[in-house]
């Protein structure tokens, strides 16, 4: 399927982010994931549990049930599963027939994020999550804020794509300024150790969007060197950041209020057309500062908001546009289909099926 | 292109010369991976490639090293006799089309007389990396090994094996029991006259190697120049029977469309990979973003929108 040429785009063998730590409670929830219902709790010490989300015996969800000590009963005949996926209780017999036994999921909790193995069991190591301290996430001199969470009516990979290309900010996100900055600065990529890099690096006058981020007394004079980067951890995670400023006219040295803030991009399939998009940030200054925690929500909302609505509108009649041309690509598309192709590369590892010709 | 200053030349050989090139501006020279090569522009229209040398200070300058060679037909001899220290002449920024695998288990290293210049490079950085490897080297007499002081004294002497005053059996013999031990991650990397790689190859996969492991650094002897530094070439296309001509201010893929073949494009300029093509003869000179360097290194494929030929003629799959 579009971009790939194989039939589904979903790697397995990744970490995903099945939820924010404090979405999952006591209360059972259910979220799809890489096309299967899943079904989350708490324990009573608080151990964070996946589960298979339908009952093998009439498939009602088990989010329907309730949570009993550390096991999760079947709201339909009260069948009850413990947390490592034994049945271990039929009340309308004696004894447990059968091996009925429901898939449980390795769910790691880090942190502000709980992730989600749902591939092969020997290649589930959780050193292949994330490394939170690229991103300044649960570090010290780190603050964690403004998460949201939007449903995708699009392939994870459309949000790949979106945010490998950030030559869209100017127009999906027309309210933002700098139209003709972002038109012309070149692109530098690079190959690091557990992500692909691309940085734009360019000069900028303090503006009215520094001064809204980094405060009013953050204030220079003449042109500060800043640079956008995006890191391409896997198809599950990517960081955007805003403006990291590199040198500031007449200092020696970047103050410290001119910190840097990292927007977070969890991409996790729902199914092969649907997506759920977690985003977050994290900053090195103004820690505490709940005004602009609240700016930063909201301006966060209102621009993944957009890509949303971008992406629902490409997914909608892709399968049809894939067939009417070719699709186009630019200079700016380098990160994208470098990208791609490092994708392309898990799934033939894992041996997807391929497009019919 | 940078203009650049001779800063040193050194006669290491009687036929093998060294030149030391620092940057005009007294700017740093740019980073470049090992194996790679610039274009040297010694007289107008006369350009040849030559491979850098690894050394601790390439930040500062370039090293590389020429052979006075009797069957040139002008290059290296203009820099032999004609280019003298303080000279100004100007250079291509650094291009690798001998990317090294530095994953390798162990590495494999034959070089046949000035062939050493990319492989002692390759030597310096494997030893740095502390990967294993061999390095053979093959010469007609100890006063033509190039670099021959520098290499039997440097920290990693015990790795290199000269051949200068064997007899043919002998260093037969000693090839084969050097490619006598291949696995999936070894990998071979030779530079030198044409016949010594291809003899070289010959004796890896007589030894099992498999040709994905096998890597050779190729020459072009003579390349005509034009304006932009770019050279004409042939397109041999193989299913559709046609001969035709790359002119030097063309791209292949505009030869391509203009004898009425058709290829798919999309972003023109190296990015996207639609017009990908298989080479099937012949050495492109990649010019894309497309393809990682492992892929270019195979030389099976090239994307005409931007690329073009090191060998005089390229026999496409069209």
């Amino acid at each position: 399927m579009y971009p790939f040429k194989y039939k589904q785009s979903i790697v397995k063998n990744r970490w995903y982010m099945a939820a924010f730590s404090t979405e999952i409670t006591r209360e059972p929830m259910e979220r799809t994931m890489l096309n299967k219902p899943v079904v989350m709790y708490r324990k009573e010490d608080g151990t964070p549990v996946a589960m298979y989300g339908l009952c093998p015996h009439r498939y009602l969800p088990l989010v329907e049930g309730r949570v009993e000590g550390d096991a999760i009963v079947c709201g339909y005949h009260g069948f009850k599963f413990a947390d490592n996926g034994d049945c271990i209780d039929i009340p309308s017999q004696d004894k447990v027939t059968g091996k009925m036994c429901q898939p449980v999921y390795k769910l790691v909790e880090r942190g502000p994020i709980c992730w989600i193995w749902m591939g092969d069991e020997d290649k589930c190591d959780t050193d292949l999550i994330p490394p939170y301290d690229d991103f300044g996430l649960d570090q010290p001199g780190w603050d964690f804020h403004s998460a949201n969470y939007f449903h995708i009516d699009g392939r994870s990979q459309l949000l790949v794509d979106n945010l490998m290309d950030l030559t869209h900010l100017p127009y999906v996100h027309h309210h933002v300024d700098g139209k003709d900055a972002m038109a012309k600065i070149p692109l530098v990529t690079e190959e690091h150790e557990r992500s692909y890099r691309v940085l734009r690096h360019g000069k900028a006058p303090w503006n009215d969007y520094f001064k809204l981020v980094f405060g009013p007394e953050a204030q220079f004079e003449g042109l500060c060197d800043f640079s956008i980067r995006s890191d391409f951890y896997g198809p599950e995670f990517i960081s955007t950041s805003l403006p990291i400023i590199s040198a500031v006219p007449g200092k020696t040295e970047v103050p410290k209020e001119l910190g840097t803030l990292m927007i977070l991009h969890g991409i996790t399939p729902e199914t092969d057309n649907t997506t759920h998009y977690f985003g977050f940030s994290t900053r090195n200054f103004r820690l505490g500062d709940e005004a602009l925690d609240n700016f930063q929500l909201a301006a966060d909302q209102k621009i993944r908001g957009q890509d949303v609505v971008a992406i629902n509108a490409v997914e909608k009649r892709l399968d049809f546009a894939v067939t009417q041309q070719r699709e186009l690509l630019v200079a700016a598309d380098k990160p994208a289909v470098q990208v791609r192709r490092k994708i392309e590369a898990m799934l033939a590892v894992e041996d997807a099926p391929l497009e019919e010709a | 292109m940078l203009n650049v200053i001779i800063r040193n030349k050194i006669l290491e050989t009687p036929n093998i010369a060294s030149f030391e090139l620092v940057r005009e501006d007294g700017e740093k020279m740019p980073a470049f991976e090992t194996g790679s090569h610039v274009d040297v522009h010694i007289a107008e229209g006369l350009i040849r490639q030559y491979s850098l040398i690894n050394h601790p200070n390439s930040d500062e300058f370039y090293k590389i090293a020429v052979l006075n060679d009797d069957q040139s037909r002008g290059g290296s001899v203009a820099l032999h006799n004609h280019v003298q220290i303080g000279d100004k002449i100007r250079i291509s920024e650094p291009r690798n089309l001998f990317p090294l695998n530095v994953k390798s288990e162990k590495v494999m290293l034959f070089a046949g007389g000035i062939g050493i210049t990319p492989i002692m490079s390759m030597a310096i950085e494997l030893n740095n990396l502390g990967v294993d490897f061999e390095l053979h080297y093959h010469t007609r007499s100890k006063a033509d090994t190039a670099f021959y002081e520098q290499l039997s004294h440097c920290s990693f002497a015990s790795k290199v094996f000269f051949y200068c005053d064997n007899t043919k059996e002998e260093s037969h013999d000693a090839v084969n029991k050097a490619l006598s031990s291949f696995t999936d991650n070894t990998h071979l990397y030779t530079c030198g006259p044409v016949g010594y790689m291809d003899y070289i190859f010959d004796s890896a996969r007589a030894n099992s190697w498999k040709e994905e492991n096998l890597h050779k650094e190729v020459f072009k002897a003579e390349p005509k120049a034009s304006e932009s530094g770019d050279q004409a070439f042939k397109l041999i296309l193989s299913r559709s029977g046609l001969e035709i001509d790359v002119a030097a201010d063309q791209t292949a893929l505009e030869a391509i469309d203009a004898a009425g073949v058709t290829v798919d494009v999309s972003c023109e300029m190296g990015i996207c990979g639609a017009c990908l093509t298989k080479v099937t003869a012949g050495v492109p000179d990649h010019r894309d973003d497309f393809l990682s360097d492992d892929e270019k290194s195979k030389n099976d494929q090239f994307t005409p929108c931007c690329s073009r030929a090191i060998s005089d003629s390229l026999t496409l799959d069209l």
